[in-house]
């Protein structure tokens, strides 16, 4: 199947270096700490952070850092035939074990002993590069939660279809079998925190295309910045600062 | 002695954002100091406000925050003056809630515990638990340490710490007679040889109490309206 026209335009109309269209949202869950909806492109993900807290399980308390938990699950609705089983199976859990290694990466949990932040991401629409909602949207949730962060963390997956690597990929090119290179980074440390690709690509394609996908997460990460801002300015100005 | 200058500037930051190198700023809250480049970084979302080291310290370097918007809840830290409502009294020790740090009252639930040793400051060996403290007490204390995995400890042997208010057996406010709380409740009248031998000195409250009469199969009902942040 032809993933990439002759004319260089892909299925739904991209350019292999396009990216799909961002949209978010912060503070869309009134219990939680924090919370945040993140959409890329039909792909719409929900985060709430909840934290720190008292850790709730005495035997898994860290005396010297907070403990980050996370769970990823996919709401029944957000695949084209309805799911029977939404988190437990393996890939939820790998994603959760995933998306806990990268933000706690991140997040200063030495200024946290003894507690406890519940990261809860909920998949509501999935077509593709939902690991990397997930990570976006986490983000946002924690910075709205006011958990202190070295850096965002930004992700964004690429991929390798018809020798033309690709930026942000969809459901049905993810289905393609080519290669899907997932990465998270800290855009302005300019470090990696995670790292994943399935199927193989040869070495020099390889670095291509993680600098494509390294690209895109420095555009999310312009975005999710825009979006902080306007945020705290909206805050400020309800409280007549 | 002279104010801090704190300038708070109209920049936004964002976690990640560049403060400043260390050799020129020092990280406050809501920033960090990175090791391996040292320079110092935002770690919060907010306003950037730089305060100007105090006039007498060696480091002239200033201190820069970012002041986020979150509100998080009071946490007690040691050297905080409480206030906790006694739940358990034992032979050595007695158990409170803790309700409020300083003017704000707490959103999670924290425990602590007064020793035998930390009721009072003379003659700290003879304090009888029972005649000092009875479950319903509200007692302002002060945080000692913050103590083991299940309770912070908390000491109350100060001239301004103590049982601030409580309830007699008949289920009336108590009334406070010279240095300690004698039982002269309107009701069940006389005078009871337990005193409640600790009585803060008349310091202003920082919150108002108010004692709701009280049916005597309900073990306490005092209520404070204190500020929530």
């Amino acid at each position: 199947m032809e993933y990439v026209s002759p004319e260089g335009l892909r299925i739904d109309g991209r350019r292999p270096m396009e990216m799909r269209k961002l949209q978010a949202e912060i503070g869309v869950v009134a219990k939680a700490d924090g919370s945040a909806v993140f959409e890329m492109g039909n792909t719409k993900v929900i985060a709430a952070v909840y934290g720190p807290r008292e850790v709730q399980n005495r035997s898994q308390q860290l005396s010297d850092q907070a403990l980050v938990r996370c769970e990823y699950s996919m709401a029944n609705f957000s695949t084209g035939d309805r799911m029977r089983k939404p988190k437990g199976d393996r890939r939820s859990t790998e994603i959760s074990l995933v998306i806990r290694q990268t933000m706690e990466a991140c997040i200063l949990t030495q200024l946290m002993p003894r507690s406890q932040i519940d990261i809860y991401v909920q998949v509501l629409q999935a077509d593709g590069g939902t690991r990397s909602a997930c990570i976006n949207a986490a983000t946002l949730a924690l910075a709205d939660a006011g958990i202190p962060m070295r850096d965002f963390v930004t992700s964004c997956s690429a991929g390798y279809l018809n020798s033309t690597p690709l930026l942000d990929l969809n459901y049905v090119e993810d289905s393609a079998g080519g290669p899907d290179v997932t990465v998270g980074i800290l855009p302005k440390l300019d470090k990696v925190t995670l790292l994943q690709m399935d199927a193989k690509l040869p070495l020099d394609i390889f670095e291509n295309v993680m600098q494509l996908a390294v690209e895109g997460c420095k555009a999310i990460a312009d975005y999710i910045r825009e979006v902080l801002s306007e945020n705290t300015k909206q805050l400020e100005y309800r409280r007549g600062l | 002695m002279g104010e801090t200058v704190v300038e708070e500037s109209e920049e936004l930051a964002t976690p990640g954002d560049v403060l400043g190198r260390a050799a020129e700023v020092k990280p406050g809250r809501g920033a960090y100091l990175a090791s391996h480049n040292n320079l110092v970084y935002a770690s919060l979302t907010g306003r950037v406000r730089t305060v100007a080291p105090p006039p007498g310290s060696p480091d002239k370097r200033p201190t820069v925050e970012v002041i986020g918007h979150k509100a998080h809840g009071a946490v007690p830290e040691p050297g905080s003056v409480v206030i906790a409502r006694v739940t358990k009294v034992l032979s050595r020790m007695a158990s409170a809630d803790i309700l409020c740090v300083g003017p704000k009252s707490v959103r999670e639930k924290f425990t602590g515990i007064i020793r035998q040793q930390d009721v009072r400051a003379t003659e700290i060996d003879k304090v009888d638990m029972h005649s000092s403290f009875l479950p319903g007490d509200i007692v302002r204390a002060i945080v000692l340490s913050l103590g083991d995995a299940r309770a912070y400890y908390l000491s109350t042997a100060k001239n301004e710490l103590g049982v601030v208010s409580a309830e007699s057996t008949a289920g009336m406010a108590m009334e406070q007679h010279g240095t300690g709380y004698c039982n002269s409740c309107p009701v069940s009248q006389g005078k009871s040889t337990s005193n409640r031998d600790k009585k803060p000195s008349s310091v202003p409250l920082p919150m108002e109490y108010t004692v709701a009469p009280s049916i005597k199969t309900m073990p306490m009902i005092v209520s404070l309206k204190t500020c929530k942040d």
